[in-house]
């Protein structure tokens, strides 16, 4: 069950054009709960509180309008940066599954895989293997981390000995496309490797 | 003092407050309060389009303080915001006057 002040961010989130952002999320969060501590220390009921803080804080309709006139709110700097940081991320290990299908799946562009990995795995250097391998393989998780932390508000804690909590997800078209292709490549470099590595480990090939 | 009487004024007069000391919104609804004598009651959520429409136009900036104990975001002028506020006052006292002059105050 949603506290009253998670049910407003809500509704204030479906009331503007291009939705609550984080930064303004928890900005507003941070007010309301500021809001209801005060009048809790004069009323005993929290939820009748979180009531009268979201009263005198303006309906979430006259809030949106306002923001919805002058632009929308404002994103964090991060929000901001986190999904063109996800795509460069994703972008070696994108490009490597592309090569890497089209030469060994299907037969086509070779030059395209061995002109650029070949190359580097060529150059004889333990070191640049490794980093050549860590950007491929950890740079999609990476932006899969780096979108969900600018899409995903999560907030957990124990209030009154119960568990309280927050969870909302707000990405927007870009970000869900971002998210939606880096998921495709980490899916299929774990095929790959489990394809690759698989009959190994049950003991089907010798390894 | 209802709030659509000052809805044009707002952010000359947030600017006027966070010029004195940058603060974050609570604490900036509680100033305009305080200052106006409770003259000027808005609803408290009013006052974050305005801030983010300053932020836009890079009159104040923002950042998160944790120094309080709690996480508040602290808005402070720029020096575009103090060139602004500047202006806006002078313009201010200039219309001030003169519908002071018409009311017949001065007299």
């Amino acid at each position: 069950v949603k506290s009253p002040i998670e049910s407003y961010l809500a509704q204030l989130d479906s009331a503007l054009e291009h939705g609550l952002p984080q930064r303004t999320r928890k900005e507003i969060r941070d007010h309301l709960r500021a809001l209801a501590r005060h009048h809790f220390e004069t009323e005993p009921d929290r939820v009748g509180a979180e009531h009268r803080a979201i009263a005198e804080f303006g309906s979430a309709e006259l809030i949106a309008e306002q923001f919805n006139k002058g632009g929308g709110p404002m994103e964090g700097r991060y929000d901001r940066w986190a999904t063109p940081l996800a795509a460069i991320l994703m972008l070696p290990g994108f490009f490597f599954m592309i090569a890497n299908t089209l030469k060994f799946q299907l037969g086509i562009a070779p030059g395209l895989y061995d002109n650029t990995f070949r190359t580097l795995y060529a150059i004889d250097s333990h070191v640049l293997d490794v980093i050549v391998n860590a950007v491929v393989i950890l740079g999609p998780v990476a932006a899969v981390i780096a979108i969900a932390l600018s899409g995903v508000d999560l907030g957990l804690k124990i209030q009154n000995g119960a568990l309280t909590g927050n969870f909302a997800i707000r990405f927007t078209m870009i970000q869900w496309i971002v998210l939606g292709v880096t998921v495709l490549v980490v899916l299929a470099m774990a095929t790959y490797f489990f394809l690759e590595n698989g009959p190994c480990w049950v003991g089907i090939t010798w390894c | 003092m209802r709030g659509e009487a000052i809805k044009g004024h707002l952010e000359l007069l947030l600017l006027a407050v966070i010029a004195d000391k940058p603060a974050h919104g609570y604490a900036l609804i509680e100033e305009l309060r305080q200052r106006s004598h409770e003259a000027f009651d808005l609803p408290e959520g009013t006052v974050y389009p305005a801030l983010h429409r300053l932020e836009r136009s890079q009159l104040i900036n923002s950042r998160w303080d944790t120094s309080s104990g709690r996480r508040r975001r602290i808005y402070a002028l720029t020096r575009r915001g103090r060139k602004a506020l500047a202006v806006q006052r002078e313009e201010w006292r200039g219309f001030s006057a003169a519908v002071s002059g018409v009311l017949g105050d001065a007299r």
